[in-house]
């Protein structure tokens, strides 16, 4: 029965019944009768029992509202090298200043964040997890072992370096005390875990902060990064069932298949949830995204499900370079050359050869998923993007006129943007400090600022990565947007009604319409204007090649477009010897609704959404000035921070 | 430079279980920034020295810094020279200056050890140590700050009270340390802007924006 046909019988039930009327309308021939609740009849009785009319556009609203913006990858004090160079921040310190706390560095610098994160994983490494500062700290586990007592009272007594001498001797010799081992299983590494949980658990504040439970598993065989980051849904009670994967056998491995069994063995086990983000693919001598073997197995159905179901997000910009695109695969995108560290794997021992690039960077992953997606039955990279810091000092601090650095060593002093950050003799490999970048962060469209809400979100791959700012990006994919849907002040309203959001599907759509796009855009609040939105469009097409595409979809001022689409630059208003700018150019905010000129419906494809902004400072900048120091020749002093979406892929029916 | 190798190793070995290979956590495998690390836990803070030091330059307490980072063949020379001539001004107050306990300075950002010590042979000083003696007073300082007080420009107790100069080890010898530098500066001329050892420096550390 219809709504309005149900209406209508009740409305004449109840005046049949006689029920809830003055007693003039009872008479159900009495039409027009009056009474002090006006004159009653059937008619108007009718529209009485109709579903009301919603005034307030925003009632029943069961989408996300505002992107959550935090760090899914910070180290403490508890990482072995981080520890190492000298991070006295612990995974509790991590939390005070990601929510907002001023806190003193392990430099004694005050460091306080612009405004607070609204989540954070502390990701400590999970070899090793917590032995520094226990040795350091004297923890009861270490001093209930005689020799543990011993280096610790040599420590007190000022006699610490003999301590270490006496550590390494015994480390070599085999004599390191059992107890003091800090593999999984041990006490003590039931206890640093333990720690990092309780910490978590402490700070984690539903509603205002989320705090994760989390960890980095750091597979780096011959120097070559395949580092993950693994994020638990849950609380303490269930993450504290079981220890970190390490790399070490029998503890661990180094191959990410067996590390998405052990995730496999939690969710089954426990009925917990976890999820794994891969980075710096840059870094992996091209072993991040493979399209043929991995380990020495042939790729095949059973990788690919695996992969896609435990790497639902790939961190694509952080400290260590940003791996989104990169010039050589993508020579018509002017903006792919950002942040980029192409020397190398991890520590330099590899040199970077021109053939592993397609399988180190995101794009070309996404394009070259679509093809195992063809030939295995599923797309391994169909990931979302965040980003995230991999700040090794306990302060996810990103923004360029604060940016604590990435180690210890890197917090704001007047040397580190001349320092060398590696230098690999052997290979003649080096990094310099100041190609280090102040990058990135995650943000997240979730419903509200929980664990379940924000994981979900993550799960489903509604994110997006930024280089620093809290940029607020929509992006909508469908078959209906038209250009003044741009014009809504609400873009989510119709971007959910009418299409998917970042990190969704789109499936054969009706014959003859090619998909549209809702893009909207609104600058950080106290960051710089925007420049540009450009749609990323990659495809196979029926011969097998594959093909991608950048537009620009929306920009600023009346700038526009040559022959080819490309609009010209946006300006510069950088002043880089005072290190200051001006929102004199580009534009606070940008919306568009975009339809893809060049669609085939029988091509499998994938769009994502980057937003650009004008030219700013870059750390180096604020370094310059604030120390009066001079950069080395090649120092780059400027930076286009940029926002990336999870993609929206398109599958033919 | 064999101390800091030894401490850089056994760091090394431990954040990898053991097995001591060229690739890290991080990609940073500067043995320096290994022994720096272990200093801030060897010797709580003393990684806030360095800040101390650019800030004391921003206001004024110490000399400006160079805008331009050049390469000094001839600066380990030149501090090895100011340890020398530091460890000279010690010993015409030494003993009981020093005190029982030698004394070793570290100096960031290199970690280079020179000990001063009393022995049977007198006043000995060793510059490029392997590390410090046992039962030593530890002084974590900077090449500058060593300059400074050479040059009169900063009196150690006002490096002390400004972060300059952190002192760890036993009590007592940390006292005698201070008292050798008292009487060392009692013989000197007053550092310009100072009087009396004991005033403090007018200047604010404020190394703000």
């Amino acid at each position: 029965m219809g709504c309005g046909n149900l209406t209508k019988s009740l409305a004449a039930g109840v005046i049949a019944a006689g029920l809830s009327l003055p007693a003039a309308a009872q008479n159900p021939s009495n039409d027009g009768n009056a009474a002090d609740t006006g004159v009653l009849n059937s008619e108007k009785a009718a529209r009485g029992h109709q579903q009301p009319a919603v005034y307030s556009p925003y009632a029943d609203r069961n989408f996300p509202t505002r992107p959550f913006f935090g760090d899914t990858h910070l180290h403490t004090a508890f990482s072995m090298d981080a520890g190492a160079f000298g991070a006295r921040l612990t995974p509790r310190d991590a939390y005070r200043f990601a929510r907002g706390e001023q806190v003193i560095s392990s430099t004694g610098q005050p460091a306080k964040l612009s405004r607070p994160l609204d989540f954070l994983v502390v990701a400590d490494h999970s070899d090793n997890m917590g032995f520094f500062p226990d040795l350091f700290a004297g923890k009861a586990n270490v001093l209930a072992d005689p020799t543990g007592r011993k280096w610790y009272d040599m420590i007190k007594s000022g006699k610490g370096n003999d301590a270490a001498i006496d550590i390494i001797v015994s480390f070599s010799h085999g004599t390191f005390p059992k107890d003091l081992f800090y593999f999984p299983g041990s006490q003590p590494y039931r206890n640093a875990w333990q720690v990092t949980i309780d910490a978590a658990e402490e700070f984690n504040d539903p509603g205002n902060f989320t705090a994760f439970i989390g960890y980095e598993w750091t597979s780096n065989t011959g120097g070559n990064n395949l580092h993950r980051n693994v994020i638990f849904r849950d609380g303490g009670e269930k993450a504290s069932l079981v220890e970190p994967f390490t790399v070490y056998p029998p503890y661990g491995s180094d191959n990410p298949a067996e590390l998405w069994k052990w995730m496999a063995r939690y969710e089954e086990t426990y009925n917990g949830s976890v999820l794994a983000i891969p980075h710096n693919g840059n870094l992996s001598s091209g072993l991040m995204f493979p399209v043929e073997e991995a380990f020495g197995k042939k790729l095949d159905a059973d990788y690919v499900a695996t992969r896609a179901k435990w790497e639902r997000l790939y961190e694509a910009t952080q400290t260590k370079g940003t791996g989104e695109a990169h010039p050589n695969l993508s020579p018509n995108d002017e903006f792919a050359g950002f942040e980029i560290w192409d020397k190398g794997n991890l520590d330099g021992s590899v040199p970077k050869k021109p053939e592993m690039l397609e399988f180190e960077y995101a794009r070309a992953a996404y394009k070259n998923g679509l093809k195992l997606e063809k030939s295995l039955g599923t797309n391994p990279f169909k990931f979302g993007l965040i980003g995230s810091s991999d700040a090794h000092n306990g302060l996810s601090a990103l923004r360029e006129e604060n940016f604590f650095g990435k180690t210890t060593p890197q917090e704001p002093s007047p040397h580190r943007m001349t320092s060398v950050f590696v230098d690999n003799k052997k290979t003649g490999v080096t990094v310099m400090d100041w190609e280090v970048g102040a990058s990135g962060y995650a943000a997240v469209w979730a419903e509200e600022n929980t664990r379940a809400s924000i994981w979900d979100a993550m799960h489903r791959k509604e994110t997006y990565g930024t280089t620093g700012p809290r940029m607020i990006v929509r992006f909508f994919g469908g078959w209906d947007f038209v250009a003044e849907d741009a014009h809504n002040r609400l873009p989510a309203d119709v971007g959910y009604r009418k299409g998917v959001p970042m990190g969704g599907d789109l499936q054969k759509g009706p014959e003859g319409k090619a998909p549209s796009f809702l893009v909207a855009a609104l600058k950080d609040p106290i960051g710089a204007n925007l420049d540009r939105y450009q749609i990323v469009k990659g495809w196979l097409d029926a011969q097998g090649n594959l093909h991608e595409k950048v537009y620009d979809v929306a920009w600023s001022g009346d700038r526009q477009a040559d022959a080819e689409g490309k609009v010209p630059a946006v300006g510069d208003t950088v002043d880089v010897e005072n290190a200051t700018w001006s929102n004199s150019i580009g534009a606070p905010e940008l919306a568009a609704v975009w339809t893809d000129p060049d669609f085939d419906p029988a091509q499998p494809a994938f769009y994502y959404g980057r937003v650009i902004e004008i030219p700013t400072p870059r750390w180096t900048a604020y370094d310059a000035k604030h120390f009066g120091v001079e950069p080395l020749p090649g120092t780059r002093m400027t930076v286009e921070e940029r926002a990336f979406t999870s993609p929206i892929w398109y599958t033919p029916g | 430079m064999a101390y800091r190798k030894k401490l850089a190793a056994a760091f090394l070995a431990l954040s990898l279980g053991g097995e001591v290979t060229p690739a890290l956590a991080c990609g940073y495998h500067d043995p320096s920034a290994f022994a720096r690390g272990a200093l801030n836990w060897l010797y709580p803070d003393s990684l806030h020295v360095p800040t101390a030091e650019w800030q004391a330059e921003d206001a004024g307490l110490l000399p400006p810094r160079k805008a331009r980072t050049e390469r000094d063949l001839f600066e380990f020379h030149r501090i090895a020279a100011d340890m020398k001539n530091l460890g000279a001004r010690l010993a015409s107050v030494a003993p009981p200056g020093v005190g029982e306990q030698g004394l070793s300075v570290v100096l960031l950002n290199s970690v280079m050890w020179t000990r001063y010590a009393t022995g049977g042979g007198g006043f000995t000083t060793e510059v490029h140590a392997d590390g410090p003696g046992e039962s030593d007073v530890v002084a974590v300082t900077t090449p500058k700050v060593v300059r400074a007080l050479l040059d009169g420009v900063l009196t150690f107790s006002s490096a002390e009270a400004h972060g300059l100069l952190r002192l760890y080890g036993a009590a007592e010898g940390q006292q005698a340390l201070r008292a050798s530098f008292l009487e060392l500066e009692m013989t000197m001329p007053a550092a310009p802007g100072e009087r009396a050892p004991d005033n403090q420096a007018s200047a604010e550390i404020t190394g703000s924006r």
